[in-house]
């Protein structure tokens, strides 16, 4: 196989070089015995159902709330199902929603932005962290403080109008807000969530 | 014995057969992971990750497809996660132990240092494009089984692995002015 049937491209790429690159990044990466016998084992123990999950390291009951009025996401959750295909998860949405003491996105003094509240309850985490197209998905840029229970983890951010998508670093994990519409924005392979700021989808 | 015949061995209950294809892929796997993270002990994380949630998920791979490009979908996502939660990626160069553990005395001269430089133009490269390149040109997939991989189209990839090549060349033309 040749670089040369590379795209759309009509001006050939020098060839000696790629070439060159393509023979070193195919040469063989050594696979430590150690390593594959413990894959191995850990994959054993699974099938044998020994294996704690370690999804569960940390409880997350979704109680984000989402800075657009309660009718927002509901008219956005349909939307974002109708845009993107996506199933809604109207059960979980609607139970955490009771539980929400949601904050209605206002004008402050962030000019035209609202400010949402973001919460999700992970009690058993060390650190969370709010991630999304706002802030270039920084884990380190927007930690959110655990609240006065030690239950919730919270964060006010003041976002422009329009459609944002986001998740949750809990942990170092990456998980989208079940309570929200997931993204239809896969291109990033990242679990995320839409929140509707201002009613702008 | 194809990957779909090991499957079936799997949901038949028989271990074996996911032992069999994990030494059947762990290299690629491996290797895809290293050159697209540049760092040995994060590959060996996100490659150990896609192949126990492989595993996990094994049921709900459609004995109609493609092993190889459903395993590579899901070590792609995590290599994506890996680049997101850890910002080591610069730190390629001074950390990758995989240059210092590939590298034998019987390597020619200067190969060590070709192979620093190209994993260090590597690293310059968008990270969608040095995907790209890597399941193009390294792991030899064809654009359809990439797009599925990716999620990405076969245009966009395409010029993903257009860009990536001129941007390498741009990068490595004065190491290969004076390679042998």
């Amino acid at each position: 196989m040749s670089h040369r049937d590379v795209g759309n491209n009509r001006r050939p790429v020098e060839s000696e070089t790629i070439d060159r690159v393509i023979t070193a990044l195919r040469e063989p990466v050594r696979v430590r015995p150690a390593w594959r016998a413990a894959l191995l084992a850990g994959i054993g123990d699974q099938s044998n159902g020994s294996s704690a999950s370690t999804v569960a390291r940390w409880s997350f009951r979704p109680v984000t709330a989402l800075a657009a009025a309660i009718a927002c996401m509901m008219v956005g959750a349909t939307l974002a199902a109708f845009l993107f295909g996506r199933p809604q998860r109207d059960q979980s949405a609607s139970d955490v929603l009771t539980n929400l003491t949601a904050t209605m996105p206002m004008p402050g003094e962030h000019g035209t932005a609202s400010v949402v509240r973001f919460v999700v309850v992970a009690p058993h985490a060390s650190r969370v962290s709010l991630v999304g197209d706002f802030n270039r998905w920084n884990p380190a840029a927007m930690p959110m403080r655990r609240s006065a229970d030690g239950r919730s983890w919270l964060l006010d951010v003041p976002l422009t109008a329009g459609r944002h998508v986001y998740s949750f670093s809990v942990d170092g994990d990456l998980t989208a807000d079940p309570a929200a519409p997931q993204s239809g924005d896969d291109d990033f392979g990242v679990p995320s969530s839409v929140v509707l700021v201002g009613g702008k989808a | 014995m194809s990957d779909a015949a090991l499957v079936r061995r799997v949901l038949e209950g028989d271990p074996r057969g996911f032992t069999l294809l994990v030494d059947r892929h762990l290299q690629p796997c491996l290797r895809f992971a290293t050159r697209m993270l540049g760092n040995r002990q994060d590959a060996e994380d996100v490659t150990q990750e896609a192949l126990v949630r492989a595993h996990r998920a094994i049921a709900t791979f459609d004995l109609e497809g493609n092993f190889r490009t459903w395993l590579f979908a899901i070590l792609v996502n995590r290599c994506r996660t890996s680049l997101l939660q850890r910002s080591r990626y610069v730190r390629r160069v001074l950390t990758d132990d995989n240059a210092i553990l590939d590298a034998t005395a019987d390597d020619p001269a200067g190969a060590t240092e070709i192979r620093i430089e190209i994993e260090r133009a590597m690293a310059q490269l968008d990270p969608d494009q040095r995907e790209a390149f890597l399941l193009k040109h390294v792991e030899q997939l064809g654009y359809d089984e990439m797009a599925a991989v990716t999620g990405a189209g076969v245009s966009a990839l395409k010029m993903r692995v257009k860009r990536a090549c001129e941007r390498l060349q741009e990068l490595l033309g004065e190491v290969n002015d004076v390679a042998p």
